[in-house]
């Protein structure tokens, strides 16, 4: 089992290495001159050039490269030019912002794309079937940055339901993890944990939206074509209760094919977190690296553009092995 | 599926009786056709709109910048059926006049995608080896980055313009084209047919792009009119953030920002832009996996 998965983790770091080049080369051809753009319009020409020099822009492309791999094994990833301080920094302060979002959405989208499956291939062609066919097909149909302005409208504004911006009202809980829900709960600080879950949940309804709608669908098709295969009709003949053929049998074997698409979810599931962290202000890297791109403040978008990969890449990895775990045709293929 | 394969096994099902299930079996073949139906009759009509905004919206001159001081983020009332935006213009005509520019986007960055997508998946998948390691791990780099993401920072790089736009959802969206085409490629391959040609003496050029490519045709097919609708919600969000289109522009995108300035009170100006995306988006949607449901039952 070690032997594909280092395999695997060293065609990762190709990837990785590549989508660094690449970006790197991207933000390095930007038009225009972001130092100049930064320094506003009263700085002199000296000071533009000392700025240049200072972010290293003076030397040659593959000599910044290096420079730039070479910071990273000492935790540096550059100057931002909007905030002024190191990307890595940055990057570090509101990471768990954005994988405590990330992650509810994902949870979200599973405890309730799973079970509106279920009940959808359960039940099929009946009326929970087409409502929940419904609602996957408004799921992946709706633009995110429009759903969540309409929820802080009417659930936000309209209704004063939910707070509609930011992570907290009050303070913050014991800084353990920097998840406010885990720490809150962790620390039996439960005002704390009401305050962030309010304030997750609009931004996560949005951005549960489409993985929700994708999984529920999944689950639905993998369902019933499982359904039709000879093993189930074998327990079905032999008396068993359709109850624990469909819990035991059916439902194990549909979810290790939705384990895949849930790895294909997460590089969507990030992307679409630019536009949700930006309409909702969530204090998280994805805001910080959409405000970088639009203000060309390319170490800000080398940085984040690398730990979302790195995310994204480790993510597979971790897929591909519950997929092993829960499909014994992998493992026992491979002990063979 | 056979008759006694399908979900009619299920111990839920309580008609058991053939002939009842068969007729429960067209009607849910009606009502697959039906939904795609619904998503065809509300694409054409969105075509239509596209194609006669000039002529049937109510304002024409409302697309450019023109601004009436005398009738600012008015309600939607009888003369303007989705109100005005905060120039005074009539939403109603700007959202008719925006489904050409999604239209557009969306057919214009599948047809380039996949013009480079197609053929570089299908010589990744019939000749293997380096240039298919090379191929598909240049996919893989692509694919590591979220679409919106890389888009974003292309359109920014070339500047702020719909066209640019157009170029970076075309520079991220090959490799979903290249990545159906190489794992198509990889099963047509193998069938006698292939083989057949190959030894008559066809050259690689006549096996791939007459043997093998009208075998993915379908697939492609599918992955075109759902993938058109992503490219839609993706285009409108870069719009959204302000790499897009300029204003005053009337992209859907852009109107549900510029209308989010004027929230709650004006709910109307971000609303009605926001919704032209949504039943566009779903039309597509609609049409895909119907088609895909007609290609699975062939």
């Amino acid at each position: 089992m070690a032997i594909p998965i280092l395999k695997r983790l060293a065609q990762m770091l190709v990837v990785l290495i590549g989508v660094s080049i690449f970006i790197f080369v991207l933000t390095r051809v930007l038009p225009g001159d972001p130092i100049a753009a930064a320094l506003g319009e009263r700085a002199s020409e000296d000071q533009i050039e000392r700025l240049r020099a200072q972010m290293g822009l003076d030397q040659s492309l593959v000599m910044q490269y290096f420079d730039f791999v070479g910071g990273l094994f000492e935790g540096r990833m550059g100057m931002s030019l909007v905030e002024r301080r190191d990307v890595a920094e940055i990057i570090a302060e509101r990471l768990p912002a954005t994988l405590e979002l990330v992650l509810f959405s994902l949870f979200l989208a599973v405890i309730l794309g799973v079970p509106l499956g279920v009940v959808s291939a359960v039940h099929r062609d009946g009326p929970i079937d087409y409502a929940s066919r419904v609602v996957a097909l408004v799921g992946v149909s709706i633009p995110n940055f429009w759903i969540g302005i309409m929820l802080q409208l009417f659930l936000g504004l309209t209704l004063s339901l939910l707070p509609i911006t930011g992570r907290l009202d009050g303070p913050p809980p014991m800084q353990i993890t920097g998840l406010y829900l885990f720490d809150s709960l962790v620390t039996g600080n439960f005002a704390a944990f009401r305050d962030a879950l309010a304030h997750i949940m609009a931004p996560a309804i949005v951005l549960a939206s489409g993985p929700l709608a994708t999984i529920t669908r999944m689950i639905r098709a993998n369902m019933i074509d499982e359904r039709a295969k000879p093993y189930s009709e074998l327990a079905e003949a032999l008396g068993m209760h359709p109850l624990l053929i469909n819990y035991k049998y059916v439902l194990r074997n549909a979810f290790s094919s939705t384990l895949t698409v849930i790895g294909f979810l997460v590089p969507i599931l990030i992307g679409a977190n630019f536009v949700v962290e930006k309409v909702f202000s969530w204090p998280g890297i994805a805001r910080f690296g959409a405000d970088a791109i639009i203000a060309s403040d390319f170490n800000g978008v080398v940085g984040v553009s690398m730990v979302v990969c790195s995310f994204v890449v480790v993510v597979n990895v971790i897929v591909e092995l519950l997929y092993r775990v829960l499909d014994p045709r992998i493992r026992l293929g491979e002990t063979r | 599926m056979t008759d006694l394969n399908s979900a009619d096994l299920g111990g839920f099902d309580d008609t058991a009786v053939p002939a009842v299930s068969s007729r429960r079996r067209a009607m849910r073949r009606f009502a697959r056709n039906r939904a795609a139906l619904v998503g065809l009759a509300i694409f054409a009509l969105i075509l239509l709109v596209a194609l006669l905004a000039p002529l049937l919206s109510p304002f024409p001159g409302d697309v450019a910048d023109e601004v009436h001081f005398d009738r600012l983020l008015q309600p939607p009332s009888a003369t303007y059926l989705m109100g005005t935006d905060e120039a005074g213009r009539d939403v109603l005509t700007r959202v008719m006049h925006g489904a050409k520019l999604s239209l557009v986007m969306g057919i214009s960055v599948i047809a380039i995608a996949a013009s480079v997508g197609v053929p570089l998946g299908l010589a990744a998948g019939y000749y293997g080896g380096w240039t298919e390691i090379v191929i598909m791990r240049i996919t893989d780099v692509f694919s590591s980055i979220p679409a919106l993401v890389l888009a974003l920072a292309i359109s920014v790089v070339l500047g702020a313009s719909l066209l640019n736009v157009v170029i970076a959802l075309s520079v991220v969206w090959w490799r979903v084209f290249c990545r159906i085409a190489h794992g198509q490629t990889l099963s047509i391959k193998q069938e006698n047919f292939v083989t057949a040609a190959q030894s008559m003496g066809a050259s690689d050029a006549h096996v791939m792009f007459r043997e093998i490519l009208p075998n993915m045709a379908s697939s492609l097919l599918v992955a075109a009119s759902l993938d058109a609708g992503i490219v839609i919600l993706t285009g409108t969000a870069i719009s959204f953030l302000g790499a897009g289109a300029n204003p005053p522009t009337a992209e859907w995108g852009l109107m549900v920002a510029t209308g989010r300035h004027y929230l709650p009170d004006a709910w109307w100006a971000s609303l009605f832009p926001g919704i032209a995306i949504f039943l566009t988006v779903m039309s597509l949607n609609m049409i895909g996996d119907g088609l895909r449901d007609f290609f699975a039952e062939e």
